[in-house]
């Protein structure tokens, strides 16, 4: 500050400026100080930017402001100042002599105060000097520094390409060097994940508290969507870096198996990638030729842009749209307003845009694109271009082959079409294939490699080294009982099972179809997926069009649907067509049928008329319904018919019915109704009648899941399995017999299987008391004509009689204990009460006549046993067994009959021991019926004698004495017969 | 949120991303352009010597790639040392670079194996 002082006094006049010269340059020094600090603080790339920075200044337009660098521009700036200044200083001191000078040669005084700011100045200058020499050296030492580490960097890197390569199968994999973890991710994210993951380690690793993860490496693999995978020691450092990242699954994460890490990691090609060539079809991404078929003329040597003929789409005159303000804007083009492909039009283009339009050698430069013969010859990367899958329509490829108004060629076309064709890479790894020209023709070989689109390498049978053909010279080979799916033409998507080959075209069953279909060889591939088809519409999928029409798919394919809609009309539509799927499943909807009885979906229906089709309700529109009929293959068994031709097939309904239709009620008619229907079951139940289970007919309940708890009737036995007749739903369900609980009536305790097969034991032993009961009950039905209790027993017989005694044959112990109750109830009517286990309640059992033979009795019984005595009323029996040959043939042979009984032979042995003797017995009972007829309907007395005989067959029966002691009493309390019983 | 921003994310990144054909780091071009590539720098100032940076380094690298590889431990990674990434410079490479390098330049690496699918290492 003294010295300033000093000058202030020294030079007036320039103080000043002196001044500002002094302070400026001590900024300026201390400035530079830190700049040069700065710079060696920094990275030696900053020195480059530096020079290429005051380059740069001496072309201003090459002047770029890089915020990146914003450091070097500051620093720049500031030197040019400092020039600036340096010379203005310059100027200053120059001017300060000459006036210090002339100013000193008029004082003397202040020489030495001149001197001295004058050695200040050199002063100043040797230090700056120094210090500039200072930063040079630095910035050279930077240089060499940097030179030497390029040096040996670039030694290093030509190294790593040319030397110490180790063979690949020495870095093979092994457990310990290896360990990588698939883990599952969400698609698609896979590329963005990577980079999310870079990052965040990078972010863990700053942190210098967190310990460093284990990680080595990330990666991704296209081929692999869905994953990603870390390279690390420890399934817990996995865990612990992808927590908390989102759309990253890592509890789903496995071990890389180590054999699958080098494919995993492998540059190969992928099977169906196909090399762009010259003459290959590639489809443009974007822009306004998106989707266009083009084709290549010349790839570039790099292989990442293409030169392309395209069918140009040129906007001649542009449209304008007014911008509102007087300003007129060009109408943007894009893929959607685009213009129709057309090829270029010289006088057009001439007319509209004059001066972008000239031509050379034939070729045409039009607003910078170059036309050549009317298409478009343009460059595309190759990252803008769609090159896999590329199927071209003979359209496009007329429109890109012939010119407009030429006749097509179509050597050309069909040519092209089979570029086309192989372009679509038909042949794959492991096909097998024969040759079909050259000097190995009719050899066979299999497929190893696809080279490019049109050649293929194969091996021969036979021989060790493979060999490359043209894959047109090549036809795939198939064998019968091939499962195949067709890749190629109108079929695409169908598959089958091989019938035929013959010369090349092969014949295959359509899973859908059903319907034989010829392909040629080469545009089938084996599958071993048997349905090849849409994931969203399935066959006999019920589905909206997109005109509403409700339909049902008959045929589904993977793009191509065959519906049949609800007029009935079959029709071909793409999936585009289908709105949606109707979820018949959630449907409610139902209607009635010609009888008036509800029909849901699901349900099994009968057509009432016409061919009597049968099937199951697959949906209901109002009141046309979807059928589906497993017996029936046109249309996949789909048909369609209103819902007033048709019936529901059901049973519970139907017993309702008829149990309300009053005409049937009269007891006459019912009898005749019988009486045939007997017959009719007569004729068809003998031919199973032998086999015949006792389950069939029963009314059940079932016990295991699904319809647990629900009524139904036993209407079939195969083996294990019951077809019941449900009586909630009008379904037929097979389910094992074992699993239901039979009912022996109505409101009772059910039984199980077994348990019913050991009661029928018994009724067989009953049986032949049933024979004695029989005649009593003859008797009885003489009474009954005689008698005013007729109603009862009509009644009686009307409910369920007749069936009953099929019931007895067939096995029913209760019921047939009823019998024995029975002919004592017989005096009585109650007795039938009785006969049902001497429950009052009995009336239910007399259902279970019904489900048996009882009817025949009724038929034969009644009116047989009245009238021609014991051997007619066998002829009843006929419902029970061998009962045909009883009836017909009387008593006698029926005995043959009774070994048709079944269980109760060894009785019945006894019977004809009987019989001879029976003769005696039953003549005995017929005697007794005679007497019987008499004596039941009137004398107690009678029974008494008759109650002899009875004693006496109760005494052949053995064990059945007691039952007829019980029974008979039971009668006694019920029947005012019973009395005479007990008697 | 996280949709929009994540495809954003997703479409800046690759659109601008290119591969080094030699080396298959992956980094946006305006980084090639500015310090070409991490690991071959040498050759990338030995190709072409006089013309600038910004327009020769087209000739190295590849828009057209596939197998994203983050590589945090050259050293330690078994993926690194197999796909020969080990002497690299950590940081995202790439599997596959499809592009085929000039012929001067391979003709200077006689043992360089492109890393484009059409040769298979041994």
């Amino acid at each position: 500050m003294s010295e300033e002082e000093h000058k202030l006094a020294v030079a007036p006049v320039s103080e000043e400026k002196v001044q500002n010269v002094k302070t400026d340059n001590e900024e300026t020094n201390t400035d530079k100080k830190e700049e040069l600090e700065n710079i060696f603080d920094d990275d030696e790339d900053e020195n480059d930017e530096e020079e290429e920075e005051e380059e740069e200044e001496q072309e201003p337009k090459k002047k770029k402001q890089r915020p990146a660098f914003s450091f070097v521009d500051v620093e720049a700036e500031v030197s040019g100042e400092e020039d600036e200044e340096d010379e203005d200083e310059d100027e200053l001191i120059k001017e300060g002599f000459i006036t210090k000078e002339g100013e000193g040669s008029g004082d003397d005084e202040e020489d030495p105060n001149s001197k001295r700011s004058d050695a200040l100045h050199r002063q100043l200058d040797a230090k700056r000097d120094k210090m500039q020499e200072l930063e040079n050296e630095k910035i050279a030492a930077e240089f060499t520094k940097r030179h030497k580490q390029n040096a040996k960097r670039a030694a290093e890197q030509l190294e790593a390409y040319n030397e110490g390569f180790i063979p690949q199968r020495f870095l093979l994999p092994s457990v310990d060097t290896a360990i990588i973890w698939g883990v599952r991710c969400r698609p698609g994210q896979e590329k963005a994940l990577i980079r999310k993951l870079f990052l965040r380690k990078q972010t863990l690793d700053a942190n210098p508290q967190s310990k460093s993860l284990k990680i080595w490496s990330i990666f991704q693999r296209d081929s692999f969507p869905g994953r990603i995978y870390i390279e690390s020691p420890k399934a817990a450092v996995v865990e612990k870096f992808l927590k908390g990242v989102p759309d990253i699954y890592f509890n789903q994460k496995i071990l890389v198996p180590v054999q699958e890490l080098p494919s995993l990691l492998s540059a190969t090609k992928k099977a169906n990638e196909v090399e762009i060539e010259n003459g290959s079809y590639v489809r443009i991404r974007s822009g306004i030729y998106k989707n266009d078929l083009a084709s290549v003329l010349e790839v570039s040597p790099n292989k990442l842009s293409v030169l392309l003929k395209i069918v140009p789409r040129i906007v001649y005159e542009y449209e304008e749209e007014d911008m509102g303000n007087g300003k007129r804007k060009r109408k943007t083009v894009n893929a959607l307003n685009r213009p129709s492909q057309a090829l270029f039009n010289p006088t057009l283009a001439l007319r509209s845009d004059p001066n972008n339009y000239s031509m050379r050698n034939d070729i045409y430069i039009f607003r910078n694109e170059e036309y050549d013969d009317g298409y478009l010859i343009k460059e595309f990367k190759i990252n803008r271009l769609i090159t896999d899958n590329i199927i071209p329509t003979v359209d496009e490829l007329t429109k890109l082959n012939g010119k407009a108004g030429n006749d097509l060629d179509l050597e050309t076309v069909s040519m092209n079409l089979r570029k086309a064709q192989q372009a679509n890479s038909v042949f794959q790894t492991g096909d097998t294939v024969e040759i079909l020209s050259g000097e190995q023709k009719g050899s066979k070989a299999v497929v190893q490699t696809l080279i490019s689109a049109s050649i293929v390498l194969v091996k021969l049978f036979g021989f060790n080294q493979t060999s490359e053909y043209p894959s047109s010279t090549l036809r795939k080979i198939f064998q019968t009982g091939d499962h195949v799916a067709v890749i190629n033409g109108d079929h695409t998507g169908d598959s089958g099972l091989v019938l035929n080959i013959n010369n090349g075209q092969v014949t295959f069953v359509s899973n859908q179809t059903k319907k034989n279909i010829t392909v040629t060889a080469n545009n089938l591939k084996k599958s071993i997926d048997s349905t090849p088809t849409s994931n969203d519409y399935v066959l006999h999928d019920i589905v909206t069009l997109s005109n509403k029409v409700t339909a049902c798919v008959i045929e589904a394919g993977h793009d191509i649907f065959k519906v049949k809609n609800v007029r009935g009309k079959v029709s071909t539509i793409t999936k585009a067509t289908i709105l949606n799927k109707i979820e018949t499943s959630r449907s409610r909807n139902t209607t009635i049928d010609y009888n008036g009885r509800e029909v849901n979906i699901g349900d099994s229906v009968m057509e009432r008329v016409g061919a009597r089709r049968e099937g199951q309700v697959l949906y209901i529109l109002q009141n046309e319904l979807f059928i589906l009929s497993r017996k029936i293959i046109e249309d996949s068994g789909i048909f369609i018919v209103s819902s007033y031709s048709i019936e529901a097939i059901g049973s519970k309904e139907d017993e309702n019915n008829q149990t309300l239709n009053l005409a049937q009620m009269n007891p006459e008619v019912i009898r005749q109704q019988q009486k045939q229907r007997q017959q009719m079951e007569d004729e068809r139940k003998n031919e199973v009648r032998f086999g015949r289970d006792v389950a069939l007919g029963k009314t059940v309940t079932v016990r295991s899941q699904g319809y647990k708890g629900q009524l139904g009737r036993v209407k079939d036995v195969t083996g294990d399995r019951a077809t019941i007749e449900l009586y909630s739903s009008k379904k037929n369900i097979v389910i094992d017999k074992r699993k239901l609980n039979y009912m022996h009536e109505e409101g009772g305790k059910g039984m199980s299987y077994d348990e019913l097969v050991n009661k029928r034991g018994s009724i067989n032993r009953s049986n032949k008391q049933f024979i004695n009961s029989d005649s009593s009950f003859v008797s009885r039905n003489n009474q009954f004509g005689n008698r005013a209790d007729i109603p009862s027993f009509e009644n009686v017989m009307a409910g369920s009689q007749t069936p009953g005694w099929g019931a007895m044959s067939g096995g029913k112990t209760p019921a047939v204990g009823a019998g024995r109750g029975n002919a004592t109830s017989y005096g009585g009517s109650s007795i039938w009460a009785a006969a049902s286990s001497g429950n009052a309640t009995t009336r239910g059992s007399s259902s279970t006549w019904n489900a048996g033979n009882a009817s025949t009795w009724n038929a034969g019984a009644a009116s047989t046993w009245g009238t021609t005595g014991g051997s007619s009323t066998w002829g009843g029996n006929n419902a029970t067994g061998g009962a045909s040959a009883w009836a017909k043939e009387g008593g006698q042979t029926s005995y043959g009959n009774s070994s048709s009984w079944g269980g109760n032979k060894s009785a019945w042995g006894g019977a004809p021991a009987q019989k001879a003797g029976n003769t005696s017995t039953w003549g005995a009972a017929s005697t007794q019926q005679g007497g019987n007829a008499s004596t039941w309907g009137t004398a107690p007395a009678q029974q008494g004698g008759n109650a002899s005989t009875w004693g006496a067959a109760p005494t052949q029966q053995g064990g059945n004495t007691s039952t007829w002691g019980s029974s008979t009493n039971n009668n006694n309390n019920s029947n005012g017969n019973a009395s005479t019983w007990g008697q | 949120m996280s949709g929009s921003r994540r495809s954003v994310n997703r479409n800046t990144a690759t659109s601008s991303e290119r591969a080094c054909m030699l080396c298959g780091i992956v980094q946006p071009l305006q980084v090639f352009k500015t310090t070409s590539c991490p690991n071959c720098s040498s050759i990338f100032d030995s190709y072409k010597p006089n013309e600038p940076l910004d327009l020769k380094i087209y000739d190295l690298i590849s828009p057209s790639f596939e197998g994203m590889i983050c590589i945090l431990k050259p050293e330690k990674s078994w993926c690194s040392k197999w796909l020969r990434f080990n002497k690299y410079v950590p940081g995202m490479y790439a599997v596959k670079i499809n592009g085929r390098l000039p012929e001067e330049v391979l003709e200077e690496l006689p043992h360089f194996v492109p890393r484009d699918g059409s040769v298979q290492w041994e």
